[in-house]
């Protein structure tokens, strides 16, 4: 069952889903790319690290949360009696899709009307079934599934056992990069940043900055920071993942007791971004750039002689999308 | 300090602390995926992150930092010209080394070659001709005429084959256990100098060589014991590796290394696929026929024992607007 208002995570939770993950043998230790400022054209006065999540298996970092979720659904759901279902035609969907196969189980994945076809064939291609409707629809008919057909279903970022797997990646940034001064995380509905944010200040790093980047076009979370709660906003940007029309409750909590600050970023700047990583050797999604076109933009504070980490969170990008950003 | 006719151990060792500091030390990547393709434990090198974009900078910055070295004994102060030939990656190379020196560098490059490349080679400002591959060296000749320009061979000269072979150094130290390397062939300068290094310091380490089916003068000359030379520049995706290999290289190649294999062009294509998709990397069609040799049945059938297996992965310089037709993607 999904619950808005879990408790803030602890370590043991992180540590405990990083088991998880690790026993699962589905998720990768990925990549740190140590003193990169200079091969990706910045000031030779910032020490950047980049985590290379477009590396994980199903190419973003959503596998992670997925594993652990998928620890924790009910035994009817674990063994087949109860029907999966979620929200997403982006990488999360991609990811529960393949997890729901691993398992031998069955699924359903509801996304907008507008999504891309090639989504919900590749959603078909693990074996889930597919069902597109217009978004204002996708809630009431989840909804109804979960009441009147009793299937489960699973969070796509804002679920406590989601976000502790995410976590994992705060714990590996600290395993390869001990004291890092800035950490920079892309932030969508704001489960990878929750559960990094919390994984990074847990394990005692007090000094740590940890920031947010969203885009201008989809500032849910950086307007709840200045409602002082969780908010719903109108959304437009090229960085479809980075989009959810609100931000999720215990994203939230979790943004507001670990994380700095959100800092927003353009469009322009994220294809900026993209095509700069793309120039360098390395294939990023535009939701998967924002935190390094911020960083790149001069957006994060404080970065001069210090250890920045970037999380560059995906590279599911067509050959076709990425001519048309760096052409 | 003249230019030193022999490439060995010391000369690699030497070009190694000329680079310090200004080439990137290019990280080892892994991908279980491809481990299990392969059958074997794989360690690619990407150098497709080096600077100018491929692994041709390390030359280039040696021949032209050794060429300033030896001016600066002359009496007179006077502008240092260079000119290389180029299908594009060594042009990048020489033009990125030639700016951090205060070098003039003239370029020739195909008129077909990668416009990615040739925006490169303009952004450092070096001086670009482009020709057909038939009129380099007539072009060359009149550019060392005009301005005295010393000729740097992007495969054949010796500090050029010095620089390539600091990959060699890097791999020893960074993956431990290998049992082999393998690497793209064109001019065979990273093959000569990668190949000298491994065999000076590791020699039962096995070193392979990778080329174009449709350009294997590299593996043609090593199966008969002498260079052949084709008479055209043969077409293929992988349009770095065209060029044949050199007079030079091919003495350290019969000597150093065990064995080159040949991959078709869909196999090529289809490595190219699999790194862009599994491991998220941009590697240009040259730059992974490495990976596609050690994924062919004849690398499994005659390297078969090889358990721990460095790839070089050569350069990440391909032109965005051609991915979609290249990778089918």
């Amino acid at each position: 069952m999904y619950d808005p208002n879990a408790d803030l995570l602890t370590i043991e939770q992180i540590s405990g889903a990083r088991q998880v993950l690790q026993t699962s043998g589905l998720c990768y230790h990925t990549p740190v790319l140590h003193h990169v400022q200079t091969l990706c054209g910045l000031d030779s006065d910032i020490d950047l690290y980049l985590k290379l999540e477009n590396m994980q298996n199903t190419g973003s970092f959503k596998i992670r949360g997925v594993v652990n979720q998928m620890a924790h659904i009910p035994d009817s759901a674990a063994q087949g009696q109860t029907h999966l279902i979620s929200m997403s035609a982006g990488n999360f969907g991609k990811a529960f899709a393949y997890m729901v196969q691993q398992k031998g189980l069955k699924g359903t994945v509801f996304m907008p009307d507008t999504a891309p076809v090639n989504r919900a064939e590749l959603i078909k291609g693990y074996g889930l079934d597919v069902e597109r409707m217009p978004t204002s629809q996708l809630q009431p008919e989840v909804d109804r599934c979960v009441k009147e057909k009793h299937m489960h279903y699973l969070h796509p970022f804002d679920d406590i056992n989601l976000m502790a797997g995410h976590g994992s990646v705060g714990l590996e940034i600290l395993e390869d990069v001990p004291d890092p001064d800035v950490v920079v995380v892309c932030c969508g509905g704001g489960g990878l940043l929750g559960g990094t944010a919390a994984a990074i200040k847990l394990s005692g790093r007090s000094d740590t900055r940890v920031y947010g980047v969203e885009p201008e076009g989809a500032p849910s979370m950086y307007e709840s920071r200045k409602a002082g709660k969780p908010v719903g906003v109108q959304v437009k940007t090229i960085a479809a993942g980075l989009a959810p029309p609100y931000a999720g409750s215990n994203a939230y909590r979790h943004n507001m007791a670990f994380v700095e600050d959100v800092v927003l970023v353009s469009d322009d700047e994220i294809n900026a971004a993209v095509k700069r990583l793309f120039s360098r050797g390395l294939v990023v999604e535009p939701s998967g750039a924002a935190a390094f076109a911020a960083l790149m933009s001069g957006k994060i504070p404080d970065v001069k002689g210090k250890k920045v980490v970037v999380v560059i969170t995906g590279g599911n990008v067509t050959t076709r999308e990425l001519s048309k950003i760096c052409g | 300090m003249g230019t030193n006719r022999e490439v060995n151990l010391e000369t690699i060792k030497e070009a190694s602390c000329t680079l310090s500091g200004h080439v990137i030390e290019t990280p080892i990547q892994t991908c279980e995926t491809l481990d299990l393709l392969a059958g074997r434990r794989l360690f690619f090198k990407c150098e497709n992150f080096q600077r100018s974009g491929s692994f041709k900078f390390r030359g280039a910055f040696n021949a032209v930092s050794r060429l300033v070295s030896s001016n600066s004994n002359e009496p007179t102060k006077r502008q240092v010209h260079v000119v290389g030939c180029s299908s594009g990656n060594y042009a990048c190379g020489l033009a990125l080394a030639a700016k951090h020196h205060g070098v003039t560098a003239h370029v020739i490059m195909p008129n077909n070659c990668p416009e990615c490349k040739k925006q490169a080679v303009l952004s450092y400002g070096a001086n670009l001709l482009q020709r057909e591959q038939k009129d380099f060296i007539p072009a060359r000749k009149q550019v060392e005429d005009l301005t005295g320009a010393v000729f740097i061979s992007s495969s054949q000269h010796p500090d050029v084959i010095s620089g390539q072979g600091t990959m060699g150094l890097e791999l020893l130290q960074q993956v431990p256990d290998l049992d082999a390397v393998i690497m793209p062939v064109g001019g065979g300068g990273m093959l000569a100098g990668v190949s000298m290094v491994i065999k000076s310091i590791c020699p039962e380490v096995r070193v392979y060589g990778a080329e174009p089916e449709v350009a294997n003068q590299a593996a043609l000359s090593l199966r008969t014991g002498e260079r052949r030379a084709f008479s055209h520049f043969p077409r293929s995706i992988a349009d770095g590796l065209v060029c044949g290999i050199g007079e030079v290289t091919w003495t350290y190649i019969r000597d150093n290394v065990d064995d080159i294999f040949t991959v078709s062009e869909d196999e090529i294509k289809n490595a190219m696929r699999l790194v862009w998709e599994r491991m998220k990397l941009v590697v240009e069609p040259s730059g992974v026929v490495g990976v596609a040799a050690v994924l062919c049945d004849s690398f499994k059938a005659r390297a078969g024992g090889c358990k721990n297996v460095a790839v070089i992965l050569s350069g990440g310089n391909v032109d965005v607007q051609k991915l979609p037709e290249i990778l089918k993607m």
